[in-house]
């Protein structure tokens, strides 16, 4: 059976290749058991200010299955300040390095302000944070983000929330032919054959919330979502079959049968 | 009535009322601040912690800033709450 290499992220290994966003759910109690279903290598929290008139979120964390590595996101940023901010009160709040910088250029399309995010890289990884940047699939830009010691690569597949799928794989497969660090899918994920497509390019691992939160049925989803990911995976690792443009018959030509009347 | 009487009655009166004129004061203390981006009345000066108390927010994963400056969890009891200030108290949620 083939041996997978173990999925590392700045020296800490996660059990699973996948990761999971917390939002979206109709209810805690259905994020809970999509997690357990799922049983992702980390699941990803946004950070808000706490509702003074409403407190039912804190109740979230009872909710969150024990001992699952926490990402926490600067989601709601549109500057690299705003980001720098969101991810010092989240290292505060969390008491993890771990910080998944995101910082959204327009709130139509989602894409990430690649410059903002390189900015806030930079600054954070200077203060020690272990930085995980959302990024377009720009192949220099991952470069760049690289070399200013982002700890992976996170290009998106497609619109967060859009679930197209893996609309362009050439240029992820570009940032994966260069890149020393973990690349992993972020966003536009949206059924399980999309999460197998992207392992199987090689990437390192996927990330998704949308894709699961909000399937008909999303422990289900969960379940399908677990095991593509580990099926992409292998397929990679088993190495495909050549395409062929024509085609070459699975059954041997000889000792056919001859049809009656000939 | 004799002006004595008056004086005494007035030095009567005074020494009644001024303690609870001081009283008074500290009954009707109003300092205002900015709490996650809505102005607040405090009615006694507090320190970050007993603020938390007081909206009974647990510590355990929130974290706080006053003026843009996050203060770490060990010094919140030790952080008085002035006139002005801006507080931000942060959580985290559920998100992609």
């Amino acid at each position: 059976m083939i041996q997978d290499s173990p999925f590392i992220i700045a020296g800490k290994t996660y059990k699973s290749r996948l990761i999971l966003g917390t939002g979206k759910y109709k209810t805690f109690e259905l994020m809970k058991q999509a997690l357990i279903t799922a049983d992702p290598g980390m699941v990803t929290v946004a950070v808000r200010r706490v509702n003074l008139s409403d407190q039912s979120s804190q109740s979230f964390w009872k909710f969150l299955p024990e001992g699952l590595p926490i990402l926490p996101n600067t989601a709601g940023c549109y500057t690299a300040e705003d980001a720098i901010r969101t991810a010092r009160l989240a290292r505060e709040a969390l008491n993890t390095p771990l910080i998944k910088v995101e910082v959204i250029g327009d709130p139509k399309t989602l894409y990430p302000d690649v410059q903002a995010t390189l900015e806030a890289t930079k600054v954070l990884v200077k203060e020690g944070f272990v930085v995980l940047p959302y990024t377009s699939d720009d192949p220099i830009m991952a470069k760049r983000l690289e070399e200013a010691g982002a700890a992976t690569i996170m290009p998106l597949a497609a619109p967060i929330g859009s679930g197209q799928g893996i609309l362009n794989p050439l240029p992820v497969q570009f940032i994966l032919e260069q890149a020393k660090v973990p690349v992993i899918v972020d966003a536009g994920v949206g059924t399980a054959s999309d999460a197998a497509v992207a392992m199987e390019l090689g990437v390192a691992g996927v990330l998704m919330n949308t894709a699961v939160a909000e399937a008909r049925d999303p422990v289900a989803m969960a379940l399908a979502m677990k095991l593509a990911v580990e099926a992409g995976r292998l397929s990679y690792l088993a190495g495909r079959m050549t395409k062929k443009y024509t085609a070459s018959a699975s059954s041997p030509a000889a000792g056919v049968i001859s049809p009656v009347g000939r | 009535m004799t002006t004595t009487r008056l004086y005494w009655l007035t030095w009567l009166a005074k020494s009644l009322i001024e303690p609870k004129k001081q009283a008074l004061a500290l009954y009707n203390f109003r300092m205002n601040i900015v709490l996650n981006g809505e102005p607040k009345t405090l009615e006694a000066a507090v320190t970050l912690q007993q603020l938390l108390d007081q909206l009974q927010i647990p510590t355990g994963r929130v974290a706080c800033e006053v003026n843009l400056k996050i203060i770490k969890r060990a010094f919140y009891p030790g952080t008085l709450l002035q006139e002005g200030d801006t507080v931000e108290i942060i959580q985290a949620i559920g998100g992609g």
